[in-house]
């Protein structure tokens, strides 16, 4: 399975939520699951099994399935409570 | 030990800023100021927010603002600057604390991005840095992550 965290640019803060991604995976005791971070402007559908966006870009995505959304993107508590509603 | 974090010639505190415009070029000032960035670099940002809107909040309160143009990028750094009083972005969200991204590529920043994660997961950490008025005060806290 793959998750890939995606933001406006792909340079900053989808890494630092790939990043978290990666911890709370860990704190789930999730295994073999990839995490990589790319942009909205180049990611395509078939680029992975889930993707996490800022809400506010939820709607650049509208081809996409499996489309998680957070509030606040650095926050690991809602970061946790979405993955382990999605994937436990 | 995450004093490489933040270079003290990039940290404001106490700045005034009435629309988000001008925050954005506020927390450019440091950057442009030490040939971090060209004096184009703050409008380069300002068009990503118009263009596909502030996805850099991260958390309430903060954003991380950057635009990929690395034309106008000559070193990689990340300036800190803390507001007076939060500005509202186009979505409505208010920000007080900015930490601006010059990358020159999509690489070299990776490890300063991986501190400031750690530095985020200090509790409370935007309230804590909207009070901070010297560089000292910012040590204390960053001695924590």
């Amino acid at each position: 399975m793959k998750i890939m965290a995606l933001c406006g640019s792909g340079l900053g803060s989808s890494f630092m939520l790939e990043l978290n991604i990666k911890a709370v995976l860990d704190d789930l005791d999730l295994t073999d699951i990839e995490v990589d971070h790319s942009s909205i402007t180049q990611a395509t559908p078939d680029m992975a099994d889930y993707f996490i966006v800022g809400n506010d870009l939820a709607n650049s995505l509208p081809n996409f399935q499996h489309v998680l959304t957070l509030n606040n993107l650095m926050d690991k508590n809602e970061l946790k409570i979405l993955l382990a509603k999605e994937l436990k | 030990m995450k004093n490489k974090l933040f270079n003290p010639q990039l940290v404001t505190f106490e700045q005034n800023a009435s629309i988000w415009e001008d925050a954005i070029k506020k927390s450019c000032e440091k950057l442009i100021e030490n040939r971090y960035v060209t004096d184009r670099y703050a409008d380069s940002i300002i068009n990503v927010v118009n263009e596909i809107g502030p996805y850099f909040i991260l958390l309430d309160n903060f954003a991380l603002p950057h635009s990929n143009e690395f034309n106008e990028v000559s070193m990689g750094g990340l300036s800190l600057t803390i507001l007076k009083e939060p500005v509202k972005f186009p979505s409505g969200r208010k920000v007080q604390v900015l930490c601006t991204l010059a990358a020159t590529n999509r690489l070299e920043h990776l490890t300063l991005l991986q501190e400031l994660v750690n530095f985020l997961q200090v509790p409370n950490i935007v309230e804590r840095l909207t009070k901070v008025t010297s560089y000292q005060q910012l040590q204390k806290i960053l001695e924590e992550s």
